[in-house]
């Protein structure tokens, strides 16, 4: 059984390799113009989201 | 909390009146709950919308080379959301499911409709699962291999499910532009009855779109467990009043399920402790746990 200390500890470093992740992650999709495509889509009306089909 | 939260993301108020969209920079940027960028007064983009449209190639992804199973994957593997996830898991791997309990605007309707006086239920356990296949088939696995005549995906679950778009969206939008509501047909009305029922049970359920059906909840729930600010108990002193789990819109059994990838983070269980042990633990927040002396004094009041 792991300790009450062992396993805060590896909570601590999954929570640390999440934010890393989600950082290298949002690097990599801002580098690609991600936004710039949801930007395309979000400024016209969604005729999927308001039922137009 | 989330009536201002609501009100800050759907700023463009002039849009109500014009039934037109906010064009504006923010736009760039995605909010952390669901929040329909069709709605004309939306400032900001829907995460799970921009998952979908990124995934379907709408904008960005090159349709010409989506020929074929293997080279639709490696189109994907190419356009995968990056930006989208990430932020997500930023948002979850700080606060987990915060965001749905404090400032999502279709959670916070759903909390005003369960004020409305009637019976109360909590529905089957097994429908939280549902929510886990909607994000997996709707907001991925559709929009990337279910192809329309120009070899392009759609963003199926705004286009099937989506009750928040079609409250803020899809609603306005045909009220204030007359040739659009003109052309209106069952999509519409699938999304509208839709809607109409997981508003009547809301009345009767507590969040039940959040607990059952929202992507984005499925999303950040499993975050909870390792997400840098929590939750706290101090189970010597706690009295097993069941208070705490009588709060929860969630119906945790809070004491032994604070971690659970369910719970919404609404701290309505802290409050209603009458002792106070429940506490967020996290970077810059002090706990304040009870000393040994007061647990014995609780100990003494309750046996």
């Amino acid at each position: 059984m792991n300790s009450p200390e062992t396993k805060a500890k590896t909570l601590k470093l999954s929570t640390l390799l999440v934010i890393i992740a989600a950082l290298l992650l949002m690097l990599a999709g801002f580098r690609n113009g991600e936004h710039r495509s949801y930007f395309q889509k979000a400024v016209m009306v969604c005729t999927q989201c308001i039922g137009l089909g | 909390m989330q009536a201002i939260a609501t009100l800050l993301t759907n700023a463009y108020l002039k849009g109500f009146k014009t039934g037109t969209l906010y064009t504006g920079p923010m736009k760039h940027v995605c909010v952390p709950t669901l929040n329909c960028y069709s709605c004309p007064a939306a400032m900001y983009s829907c995460p799970i919308g921009a998952l979908q449209v990124t995934i379907a190639g709408a904008g960005g992804l090159d349709i010409t080379a989506t020929q074929g199973l293997w080279a639709r994957l490696v189109a994907i593997s190419t356009s995968l959301p990056m930006l989208t996830i990430g932020f997500l898991m930023l948002v979850g791997g700080i606060v987990g499911r915060a965001a749905c309990g404090w400032i999502c605007p279709f959670g916070w309707f759903q909390e005003l409709l369960n004020k409305i006086p009637s019976p109360k239920f909590n529905g089957p356990v097994f429908f939280k699962y549902a929510k886990y296949i909607i994000l997996i088939v709707f907001v991925f696995l559709l929009p990337a291999f279910w192809l329309d005549e120009f070899d392009g995906g759609e963003p199926s679950f705004c286009k099937y499910i989506c009750p928040a778009g079609t409250l803020e969206g899809g609603l306005p939008i045909a009220l204030l532009q007359p040739e659009i509501r003109s052309q209106l047909g069952w999509l519409f009305t699938w999304k509208t009855s839709l809607l109409a029922l997981i508003l009547v049970l809301s009345v009767f359920f507590r969040r039940p779109f959040c607990r059952w059906l929202c992507p984005l909840g499925a999303f950040y729930g499993p975050l909870n467990r390792v997400s840098l600010y929590k939750l706290k108990i101090d189970e010597k002193a706690c009295i097993n009043c069941g208070a705490c789990s009588k709060k929860c819109p969630v119906s945790l059994d809070v004491p032994r399920e604070l971690d659970n990838a369910e719970c919404l983070r609404c701290l309505e269980c802290q409050g209603a402790c009458p002792i106070n042990i429940i506490s967020v633990s996290g970077p810059g927040v002090k706990t304040a746990m009870l000393s040994l002396e007061q647990t014995e004094k609780i100990d003494e009041q309750t046996d």
